[in-house]
């Protein structure tokens, strides 16, 4: 029998900024994906400057990781202009690898910054091995994101049948539409999807006629908003085809967000490949909950298990019901169990806290005491971004994050 | 311009694109991200010149059916064949790449990566509809071999799901999702009817608008060809558009027919012709 690969892969993370890329290196990510001001999809993400850049570079050395740098427009004329110093201010940044969608970007990458990894990006819907194969010797690129697209058993004759290694996306919003061929955004808001401006149409509200009759009333209005991805439940099989990347999208997401699902993953990944078996219910249940922790949309395993259904869309309006946690604050200080923290969300005496810490099991406690800043014991604190002092049971060290459990 | 080139639907559709000096493309199985009827060439031999669309992603238990279809269009005799899959470049060999057209609807907005699909060996290069005219006139200038679609709903969307038949399971509404063209989406704060059409592997919407160059053919010239969209469009309405592009690059006035055709085909409009999108 032959035995089953536990290979550990890259846990990539997404950061809209410096804070959101320290804090998806302290919580486990291997790498992570940034956007410069030019060239990079997402364009509302507080991207990156060059400095900015070079400091998340000398963080992430610091810390064992590496930076990638999304170059993914569908690049006009226009946007050529000062590529080629760009691509070469990155490689002396010490960037590990482009994440780049236009073929003649990849080539121009390998020809001027040859030390930069280049990275196919899941815009060129990479569906089959024929197809990331000859990408691979078209381009001379060093790794293949796979479109989302793909199943399961996509994935694994993909990643046996290529000579490079292959991403694959495991959590987060996901596109409806085969990325880089959508313009719905183009049609409705003039915003060109494909260099950074969707307004994410697909996640509107449509009345569907046929024949000019109208086939649905005001309660079942179609809408293709896809649920976002989860992919716990096949990360084993994933890791077991030989991903080498497992990817987090969203670099729009809050430090809080960032922290969750890395944490999350980094502890399901290691439990994973340390162990060399599948895990219980129990315990992939426990890191589902975790995983879950952040979001405030539903989630399915993607089309891994099969190309998506009625399950994969999400019908009715996005309401506070769909949010299970709330994230309370970031950690200022802690001293002889009293910490200080600057507030997000309402807390109240008597709420369960939880401490999310980088590298250790969240810890929970029930709050009995707290003050504000003048020292004036409250019962509630109701205004965001004030500093309020709190009594806990253990240390805590300063930039942990607190939540609660709203369910 | 050498040829202007239009999807159809059927062997008649195909024969009126004939007359009006076009070549007729027609969409093999399930393989085209289009609206337009599937044609099967291994049941109907096309007597005349033609072209066949086959520009969808494909997946990996796909790979086989896709290369013999592809196969099958070649023997058949296509002039061209349109795909957006690079897994085509892994067995088509030199004669079968001067046939192929790269044409991933939204993909190629720039000279570099025109020329990047040309040095591939293949026939030709698509280039996006959602360009400026001037950005248009800089990548046909710059390139040899390109085609620019000038006419037709333009293709919004692709989703691999169905999601038609999604949001009918949902909500449990009566309708037959699959191969419908009678259906339309319209958002709920808007006017404007966006064709949508499903088949068995993806869903597509279309613009409401019809795209039309009748007024900038003249100026797009050094493209090599142009490609009419017959998805959603009534024969008369393709044949039509077909025979005044031709007529116009051939140095005649269609003034008259052009005006007669906006006023019978309501929405017509230039698309991003002269406005650029935002980021």
């Amino acid at each position: 029998m032959s035995r089953r690969r536990y290979c550990k892969p890259e846990l990539l993370a997404p950061a809209g900024d410096l804070l959101r890329c320290k804090t998806a290196i302290l919580y486990g990510a291997d790498a992570v994906y940034l956007g410069g001001r030019k060239y990079s999809l997402r364009s509302r993400a507080s991207n990156f400057t060059e400095a900015d850049i070079r400091e998340a570079c000398a963080f992430a050395e610091e810390h064992g990781a590496s930076i990638h740098v999304t170059v993914n427009e569908i690049p006009h004329e226009e946007d050529f202009d000062g590529l080629e110093a760009y691509l070469k201010f990155l490689e002396e940044a010490g960037v590990r690898a482009i994440i780049a969608a236009s073929p003649s970007i990849m080539v121009l990458s390998k020809q001027v910054a040859p030390k930069l990894e280049v990275h196919c990006s899941t815009q060129l819907s990479i569906t089959n091995s024929e197809a990331a194969q000859q990408m691979i010797e078209m381009t001379g690129c060093d790794r293949v994101v796979l479109a989302r697209e793909c199943t399961m058993e996509d994935v694994k004759k993909i990643t046996s049948a290529v000579s490079r290694p292959v991403e694959a996306f495991i959590h987060g919003g996901m596109c409806v539409n085969y990325s880089g061929r959508c313009t719905l955004s183009n049609r409705m808001t003039l915003r060109d999807a494909n260099r950074g401006g969707c307004a994410q149409s697909c996640r509107w509200h449509y009345d569907v006629l046929e024949n000019n009759r109208l086939l649905n009333s005001e309660e079942t209005l179609f809408t293709m908003g896809s649920r976002d991805m989860m992919a716990m439940p096949v990360l084993e099989e994933l890791i077991q085809a030989g991903v080498a990347s497992l990817k987090i999208e969203g670099r729009m997401k809050t430090e809080y967000y960032v922290a969750s699902v890395v944490s999350a993953y980094r502890h399901l990944i290691d439990e994973l490949c340390d162990r060399e078996e599948p895990l219980s219910e129990s315990r992939l249940a426990y890191h589902r909950k975790e995983a879950e922790a952040a979001e405030n949309r539903m989630t399915w395993s993607g089309n891994y298990p099969g190309i998506g259904g009625e399950s994969s869309i999400i019908y009715r309006a996005h309401t506070d019901a769909d949010v299970n946690h709330a994230f309370l604050g970031t950690v200022i200080s802690c001293t002889d169990g009293v910490l200080e923290l600057e507030t997000r969300n309402p807390i109240d005496i008597n709420d369960r806290i939880e401490v999310l810490e980088p590298g250790k099991e969240n810890r929970s406690f029930t709050l009995e005491w707290m003050c504000d800043s003048e020292g004036n014991e409250i019962e509630k604190s109701r205004i965001p971004m004030r500093i309020i002092r709190m009594k806990v049971p253990f240390e805590v060290a300063s930039g942990a994050l607190l939540r609660k459990d709203l369910k | 311009m050498r040829q202007i080139r239009a999807g159809v639907s059927d062997i008649r559709q195909a024969e009126g694109v004939l007359k009006a000096g076009g070549l007729p493309v027609f969409s093999a199985g399930n393989w085209a991200m289009n609206a337009e009827t599937a044609f099967d060439l291994r049941e109907t031999a096309v007597p005349f010149p033609f072209g066949v669309m086959m520009n969808r992603p494909v997946s990996e238990s796909e790979r086989d059916k896709f290369k013999d279809a592809v196969l099958l269009a070649d023997r058949a005799g296509a002039e061209v064949i349109y795909f957006s899959d690079p897994a085509l470049l892994r067995f088509a060999d030199e004669a079968l790449r001067r046939k192929c057209i790269y044409c991933p609807e939204t993909l190629v907005t720039n000279s570099r990566d025109a020329a990047f699909w040309l040095n591939q060996g293949i026939g030709g290069v698509s280039v996006s509809p959602l360009l400026t005219r001037e950005e248009t006139a800089e990548i046909i200038h710059n390139v040899p071999h390109a085609e620019i679609t000038i006419h037709g709903h333009m293709l919004l969307s692709v989703s691999r799901r169905r999601l038609l038949s999604a949001w009918r399971d949902h909500y449990g509404i009566e309708f037959e999702p699959e191969g419908n063209r009678n259906l339309v989406l319209r958002e709920t704060t808007r006017q404007e009817d966006m064709p949508v059409y499903e088949n068995d592997v993806s869903t597509m919407i279309f613009s409401d608008y019809i795209f039309e160059s009748f007024d900038v053919i003249r100026d797009l010239q050094e493209a090599e060809t142009a490609f009419v969209s017959g998805s959603f469009l009534s024969s008369e309405a393709l044949i039509e558009a077909v025979r005044i592009y031709n007529s116009i690059i051939h140095g005649n006035d269609e003034t008259a027919a052009v005006r007669a055709y906006r006023e019978n085909n309501a929405g017509c409009c230039g698309g991003y012709y002269e406005q650029k999108t935002i980021l």
